[in-house]
């Protein structure tokens, strides 16, 4: 029988997290080049030809798979995290890694119990760490005065440029994070690191702009209600605590918590990757034990780890805890007696 | 009025549509001359009635037809004047759609007139303050509990709770809050607005009635701030009352009508899990329950009530003050139904789809939305579910139904109950609220279904092996007193033997020799008189 329901579909709140997104990837954009976008122009119908493949495979219809939007969307959170200029075929690896492996061979949308996004960054991140450490920096994304173009970005990624690396040489490097860690190694200071490796004032080289502008995106999605607030809140407290602490007892060696807040994939992942409701936890208090899991993860690896960011394992880790986690925080029933 | 300060968990804001039938008076509609009354005998929760009258047999409006055993039940009544034509399975007013048994009247020829006079006069009704209170001094609480049963009366709400059975408990505890339920939350429904609106009287009447059995420290009406109308009705209605009642008004929100909500929303309490509200000191009546037990105390038995008729499949929406036993496809009729029709039982939230139109208007029933079928929206597309949390952050009983949902769905009954799937209260928001568009509700009846047929195996199980267990013990009790007996028997005639051989074998032996010694006296005898005689 059908039932009076309300408006919401999955493809609405897909809509409404890639619509998140776009100041993101402005920001991105307009720092680092298109390559971002290029790379989302490459993944979007990859992934979505890839999902309607398997689903034919399995003798489903593929429409409806196709209609809800969470391929694109997966492939605009990888295209996000990815290096700007990753070539071509390396982000087609990881958009299939990411529908075929950790989303459709579980069974398709909301049977996954890992990030796909999150799994097909890392598969890329152990197969290609150079080129997925390879970042333009902002000084780097201006050749001859005008920013990285679409046309060189497309150069690049397409590999139409004999040898990039020689062409664009002294315009990529490692982001800030790696950086101040190589700084670290070096005997560097924090200080002394952030003198050598920013423009920005905060977390370096353009990257406190990309994750400000992912935390407009993540207000709206938490004033939208697309998302609750407790994994981003709490993931977000978590490491500014745990920074706070460790930048206190030593400003040396441990970076500020604002460093840690607006660096790397802090917000990106605190309000889109982490809140995946499909591999998230789903009762209010595991998605709050969830976040600030994330959140402390996220700053150990960074500090104490071998990889210079942490998002993409911290979340990893953390859904394989979410049954866990939900098991033990179910939340008080209606009329349920205290001793139950 | 005051506003509430309590709130409850959830929730959702469905379309109200309620316009169409709002500012439509209550007016009687009766039977037509072809029609046949039709009294299914299980009416709401409550043990099956037994009809006390025969095929053939002529009843009077009012008479009871049926009797009924235990507490939790309670009898039903003819509306009309008339004669008994069958006592048969007929289709039931019922989501299943299967076959009850009733009793079946025909009415007297234009007796359905007689039936609208009477409906009519009850509009302009007057209620006799100084005989109901004269009544009820005159009446033990036992007395009156035993009235309103016998009168027929159930929560007219929808779930169809006997109410003489919350007023036993009511009177076995202390009652610090009587609750009357005139939310009306579904969308849609509109006959407990316009009953609060023309008939407040009667309610205020049967809230003394209850104020006198069950002497609450407090009284509240919780009203839904969207019926406006009806709470000032109410509130002129209980400015002349002795018992000093609180009308409450609340947001419109659903499923603020549910009555563990209700007493949420007006007392902050949470009734616990799998107690009955009396628990907590609370007795909670719906307004037409209550309307309908002060004419059940005035020998008018629960044989009509106001039923709302809404949607495009009919040309003349409204509240229908119907007989209970009508048909329901003469009740659309008479409110021209169009062709090809989705009759709905219920509201749109909690109500069944309608499988066959015969089937008649019971006593739980509060409405009909009849829909065109060229107007109804196509089935929306089913996602997965993506655990998204919309359906636990609106369910009232703040359980975790996509937890729930997988549970149910991968047949794991122990992991629904260990999730409360029993608290599940079947309000459909996390239905309403589901972006993947699945149908949760019927997922967690399915699993209650499934649990309670295991649990009832279970029973039946544990009843066949205790009387196994009683069969086999009384099989090896039987043959021990058998062996018992027999070794009995044994030693005795052991002992008899024995006792034989110490005493009988001797004198055996004695009589043996006595007689073979005889015998030669006896022949040497006989040799002396041969010799003698020779």
């Amino acid at each position: 029988m059908i039932k009076t329901t309300a408006d919401s579909t999955t493809a609405r709140e897909m809509l409404k997290v890639i619509a998140a997104l776009i100041p993101g990837y402005i920001a991105l954009s307009l720092i680092f080049g298109p390559g971002a976008l290029i790379h989302a122009a490459i993944m979007i119908p990859v992934a979505m030809l890839a999902e309607a493949t398997i689903i034919w495979m399995r003798s489903r219809s593929a429409v409806p798979a196709i209609k809800d939007l969470s391929a694109p969307l997966t492939a605009l959170l990888l295209a996000a995290a990815l290096p700007p200029l990753l070539p071509w075929w390396m982000a087609i690896v990881g958009i299939l890694f990411a529908i075929i492996i950790a989303k459709q061979l579980y069974g398709g949308l909301g049977q996954n119990p890992f990030n796909p996004a999150m799994v097909g960054y890392v598969i890329l991140l152990v197969s290609f760490p150079l080129e997925m450490t390879s970042w333009l920096t902002p000084a780097g994304a201006i050749v001859g005065g005008d920013t990285i173009g679409f046309i060189q970005s497309a150069e690049i990624i397409f590999g139409t440029i004999e040898n990039p690396s020689i062409t664009i040489d002294g315009v990529t490097g490692a982001t800030p994070l790696d950086a101040m860690k190589t700084a670290l190694y070096q005997g560097l200071t924090i200080s002394e690191g952030i003198k050598e490796i920013s423009n920005g004032v905060l977390a370096g080289s353009g990257w406190e702009i990309i994750n400000l502008t992912f935390l407009i995106g993540g207000i709206y999605l938490i004033a939208s209600r697309t998302i609750s607030w407790h994994i981003p809140v709490s993931m977000l407290v978590a490491l500014l605590i745990i920074s706070a602490l460790f930048n206190t007892v030593d400003p040396d060696r441990y970076s500020t918590p604002l460093y840690h807040l607006l660096s790397g994939g802090t917000m990106l992942g605190a309000f889109f990757i982490a809140t995946d409701p499909v591999t998230a936890s789903t009762t209010p208090r595991g998605r709050i034990w969830f976040g600030a899991c994330i959140g402390i993860l996220i700053y150990t690896i960074r500090s104490w780890g071998g990889y210079p960011d942490a998002v993409a394992f911290s979340v990893l880790l953390l859904n394989m805890f979410t049954p866990l986690i939900d098991h033990f925080t179910q939340p008080k029933i209606y009329g349920e007696r205290d001793n139950g | 009025m005051t506003l509430t300060n309590f709130k409850f968990h959830g929730g959702i804001h469905p379309k109200q549509l309620k316009d169409l039938s709002r500012d439509r008076a209550i007016e009687s509609i009766s039977w037509r001359d072809e029609d046949e009354i039709v009294i299914t005998l299980s009416q709401g929760i409550g043990s099956l009635n037994h009809p006390i009258l025969s095929i053939g047999d002529s009843v009077q409006a009012k008479q009871r037809i049926s009797e009924c055993y235990g507490e939790i039940s309670v009898p039903v009544h003819s509306p009309c004047d008339g004669t008994i034509t069958a006592i048969e399975e007929r289709p039931a007013t019922h989501p299943s759609g299967l076959q009850a048994v009733a009793i079946v009247i025909k009415p007297d020829a234009d007796s359905s007139k007689i039936d609208i006079n009477k409906a009519n006069d009850l509009v302009n009704h007057k209620i006799d303050v100084s005989k109901l209170s004269e009544l009820l001094s005159s009446l033990t609480a036992e007395e009156i509990i035993s009235k309103i049963r016998i009168g027929g009366v159930i929560g007219l709400g929808g779930a169809g709770f006997p109410t003489c059975a919350k007023l036993h408990g009511g009177i076995k505890t202390n009652i610090e809050t009587l609750i009357i339920n005139g939310m009306e939350c579904e969308p849609r429904i509109t006959c407990d607005d316009r009953l609060m609106r023309e008939r407040a009287i009667e309610i205020i009447a049967g809230v003394e009635i209850l104020d006198h059995l069950l002497h609450p420290n407090s009284i509240k009406i919780g009203v839904e701030d969207n019926k406006p109308e009806a709470i000032l009705a109410l509130e002129i209605a209980t400015t002349s009352s002795t018992s000093s009642i609180e009308i409450i008004t609340t947001p419109t929100l659903y499923p603020s009508g549910g009555e563990r909500q209700l007493i949420q929303l007006l007392t902050g309490k949470e009734v616990p899990s799998g107690t009955l509200p009396s628990a907590i000191g609370v007795v909670c009546q719906n307004v037409a329950t209550v309307a309908a037990l002060y004419h059940a105390l005035l020998e008018r038995p629960l044989t009509h009530r106001v039923v709302t008729v809404t949607g495009d499949g009919v040309e003349s929406a409204g509240n229908y003050s119907v007989p209970i036993g009508i048909p329901i496809d003469s009740l659309l009729t008479q409110c021209g139904v169009v062709d090809s029709v989705r009759i709905t039982v219920g509201g749109p939230m909690m109500g069944f789809e309608l499988h066959n139109s015969r089937s008649p208007i019971t006593k739980t029933v509060n409405c009909l939305i009849v829909e065109k079928n060229s107007s109804l929206p196509s089935a929306p597309e089913r996602y997965n579910c993506i655990r998204c949390a919309s359906c636990s952050d609106a369910c009232p009983a703040k359980l975790m139904p996509q937890q729930l949902y997988w549970a149910a769905q991968s047949r794991d009954f122990e992991q629904t109950e260990k999730l409360n799937l029993f608290d599940c209260i079947e309000c459909g928001c996390c239905d309403f609220v589901c972006p993947s568009k699945i149908p949760l509700v019927s997922y967690y009846r399915y699993a209650k279904g499934v649990i309670r047929g295991a649990k009832q195996e279970q029973n039946r199980a544990d009843e066949a092996r205790v009387r196994h267990e009683f069969h086999d013990a009384r099989i090896t009790r039987e043959k021990a007193e058998k062996a018992e007996k027999l070794a009995k028997k044994r030693a005795a005639l052991k002992a008899k033997k024995e006792s034989n051989k110490s005493t009988d074998k001797p004198n055996d032996a004695d009589k043996k020799g006595a007689a073979i010694r005889a015998a030669i006296k006896r022949a040497e005898a006989k040799k002396k008189a041969a010799a003698a005689n020779s």
